[in-house]
């Protein structure tokens, strides 16, 4: 899973940003609102973290100017607590809105909550053929029994249960579990999913040649 | 009741009533008087024609015949009287059933004398009162002429209201009378000394109307007649006037009443759209189309004053909120570097970059903090208070070297001009408003810029100036440079340590010295800020 994170204060931005990589996400960063508008709109990021006063361009703005092409998820951190800014922060197209001072435990909580949601699941648990994925605990059980996996296999299994049933491209799996400053070689995401199919079976990660992986469930 | 009285609708409805109540029953008075009169004057006139008449027999009788015409002889059939009436005073008053104008006692009941001038051209027409005249031979017949011909016109007499007639020598014995239907008294010298000046005297008795003219060999001709059927005609007349006024007056008073309530309608709908102003909702105005001049002037009045709170409450929370958002980002950031710490086991230098961030972070909250209590404290000073003379070099100098730090980073130098003008003021303040000035200065400076500090005298102000060739203000933010929590694009993003407070303070510092904190500045050229403080003169003091 991919975040963006925007914000201007630079302290707040490592902190959000660590507490995220340490919960298994890839996560890249953005100090201004032009910066954070350039990369929410040319990557599909799983989640995006957004202040609402920026310099530049303020969070709002970029908000409306990312809903024209894209419908990523947008989480509003901002220290604005009145209503009407909850209301207008809202109707401009955010997803969840945050108030600062807020716990880096509730902010962990709505991020995967609207993950879940704009995948179109309702609870932290996924299903799929003999598995359950818990998206919350980030543990995996096949026929109940626990199975360990790699943050990057957590990674890869999440995306592709979240697609189920969806050819999901090498690059998008690609795209999704690194951040900007990974440069990786692409094929290490076959070997990821090589290494998973051994833990959870083969049958269930279907390849489709020259287009990607599916998970059948 | 009291609020009946103080009601201005109310007040103006009795203001109202009463100049109108003066005005009608005025006209009135002067209309029922003016119909009144011109009747007496009417009457006075036909009974002044028959005597004319009178006048013109008693021309053409003799004078043998005249003297010898004796009150026997004169007396026709009807009761007789005595040509003395000593007796009238003790005859009961009768009530007087009308009191026309211009009248004067005479006796118990002469209540009235009219007189006209004399006029020269005043004729009767002889020929249709006697058509057909002879000459008469006797005495008897001469007398018989001395009568009021049935001829005059009937409108004079009507049935009831015979002309009655006395003609008297100079000695006051009677040449010739009538039927009296009352007694007359004798003719008074007063009143033969007016008939010298006058046409005619006119004398009302009770309900008869008498008129005295002067007659050929000094004798002296009464005519009168009952005139009760046109007192009564005036009486119906004044009281239909009355009538009139007092419809009049109501429709006035109606008419008031929707006046006074259409000009205190819109002072009512202003109260109405007041009262639903509140602190909460500042933002309802006052409708002022339609609305009379004056009131619309009162009304425009308290739309600004409207205008005024609101902004200034908008400006209450504008502040509010920037408030808590400069605070809430530092401690967003303290809460966010201490959970992540704490979360799991960290190595010592991971533990010391979150010390580190939350050292930053409460010296951050430290300095927002300070500076807005020198601001509420600044806020509840009233001018004047500790201004004394003080020298403007040192506390330059000091400033200077507060800043000495940030400067050397920059490798941006300050030029200090030597100032030696004192300035009333107080140093600390003034301390603080050039150190913010002169950090600006270099903060939002390029690497190697230049600062420079000089001064003007203005009259009895001196204007300090704090100059950079540095990043220079949009025009457009420098209007709102000086608002709290104002930081213009460049200052958020080169800068992590302003709070867009030390301008404020400045100036609110600078206001209270009873000066003046200016701003000019190009982008991209460099900014002057000059403060323009009073100066201290040695003379006058």
């Amino acid at each position: 899973m991919r975040i963006l994170v925007v914000e201007d204060d630079p302290i707040l931005l490592d902190s959000v940003a660590q507490s995220l990589r340490e919960a298994g996400y890839a996560v890249d960063e953005a100090n201004n609102g032009s910066d954070g508008f350039f990369k929410a709109n040319t990557w599909d990021y799983d989640a995006i973290l957004l202040d609402w006063m920026l310099p530049e361009m303020n969070g709002i703005e970029l908000l409306r100017k990312l809903r024209i092409k894209k419908s990523t998820p947008v989480l509003l951190l901002t220290a604005r607590d009145a209503v009407s800014d909850r209301v207008i922060g809202l109707d401009q197209g955010a997803d969840d809105y945050l108030v600062k001072p807020y716990s880096l435990i509730e902010l962990l909580a709505r991020v995967r909550s609207i993950i879940r949601r704009s995948a179109g699941h309702g609870t932290n648990q996924v299903a799929v053929g003999p598995l359950v994925i818990d998206l919350g605990s980030k543990t995996i059980t096949s026929d109940g029994i626990p199975i360990v996996l790699t943050a990057r296999e957590f990674a890869i299994l999440e995306l592709l249960a979240l697609h189920r049933n969806k050819v999901v491209s090498r690059t998008t799996i690609y795209d999704h579990i690194f951040d900007e400053d990974d440069d990786s070689l692409s094929n290490l995401v076959d070997v990821h999913v090589s290494n998973l199919r051994k833990k959870i079976g083969k049958e269930l990660i279907e390849t489709r040649r020259g287009q990607g992986y599916i998970l059948h469930g | 009741m009291a609020n009946i009285f103080r009601s201005l609708r109310w007040r103006l409805q009795l203001w109202h009533a009463t100049i109108l109540f003066l005005v009608i029953s005025g006209m009135v008075g002067v209309l029922s008087w003016e119909i009144s009169r011109s009747h007496w004057d009417t009457i006075d006139e036909e009974l002044v024609s028959a005597a004319r008449l009178l006048e013109g027999s008693l021309r053409l009788v003799p004078q043998p015949i005249l003297d010898s015409l004796s009150q026997d002889l004169a007396m026709p059939p009807g009761p007789r009287l005595p040509p003395d009436f000593g007796d009238l005073d003790r005859r009961p008053q009768r009530p007087r059933r009308f009191d026309p104008p211009g009248r004067r006692d005479f006796g118990p009941e002469s209540e009235i004398i009219e007189t006209k001038p004399i006029e020269s051209d005043a004729t009767v027409d002889w020929d249709e009162a006697f058509g057909s005249y002879s000459v008469p031979e006797s005495a008897k017949e001469w007398e018989a002429k001395l009568m009021i011909p049935d001829s005059l016109p009937r409108q004079i007499g009507r049935p009831g209201n015979q002309l009655y007639f006395v003609i008297w020598r100079i000695d006051n014995s009677i040449l010739k009378q009538s039927a009296l239907q009352h007694p007359v008294p004798n003719p008074t010298n007063e009143i033969r000394n007016q008939l010298r000046l006058n046409r005619y005297v006119a004398i009302q008795r009770g309900p008869y109307r008498e008129v005295l003219v002067k007659g050929p060999h000094a004798s002296l001709i009464c005519v009168g007649r009952r005139i009760s059927f046109e007192a009564d005609r005036i009486w119906a007349r004044q009281l239909f006037l009355a009538f009139a006024g007092a419809i009049t007056f109501g429709l006035g008073l109606a008419g008031g009443w929707w006046m006074s309530r259409n000009a205190t309608a819109p002072i009512t709908k202003m109260s109405e759209t007041a009262s639903k102003i509140s602190a909460n909702n500042l933002s309802n105005r006052m409708n002022l189309e339609g609305v009379d001049s004056e009131l619309s002037d009162l009304g425009m009045v308290l739309n600004s004053m409207l205008d005024r709170l609101d902004q200034a409450f908008e400006q209450q929370k504008q502040f509010t909120a920037d408030a808590s958002h400069e605070l809430r980002t530092p401690l967003a950031g303290l809460l966010a570097t201490t959970e992540l710490a704490l979360a799991k086991d960290r190595t010592p230098e991971e533990y010391r970059k979150h010390l580190q961030y939350c050292f930053i972070n409460a010296t951050r909250m430290q300095k927002l903090v300070e500076g807005l209590l020198v601001l509420a404290r600044l806020d509840h000073q009233d001018g004047s208070a500790n201004l004394e003379p003080i020298a403007l070099m040192p506390i330059l100098e000091n400033c200077v070297q507060a800043t000495e730090l940030i400067a050397s980073e920059k490798q941006i130098q300050v030029h200090l001009h030597p100032i030696s003008e004192k300035v009333l003021g107080n140093a600390n303040q003034l301390e603080r408003v050039f150190t913010n000035l002169i950090e600006n200065a270099i903060r939002y400076n390029r690497q190697g810029g230049q600062v420079w500090i000089e001064s003007k005298m203005l009259g009895s102000s001196i204007a300090i100036s704090v100059r950079d060739n540095g990043l220079g203000i949009e025009s457009s933010d420098q209007a709102k440079i000086m608002n709290r929590f104002f930081r213009v694009e460049a200052a958020r993003t080169h800068s992590g340590n302003g709070y867009g407070l030390g301008l404020s303070i400045a100036k609110r510092i600078v206001d209270l010295h009873h000066g003046e904190l200016r701003v000019e500045s190009e982008l991209g050229a460099g900014s002057t800020f000059t403060a323009i403080l009073p100066a201290y003169l040695e003379s006058t003091n």
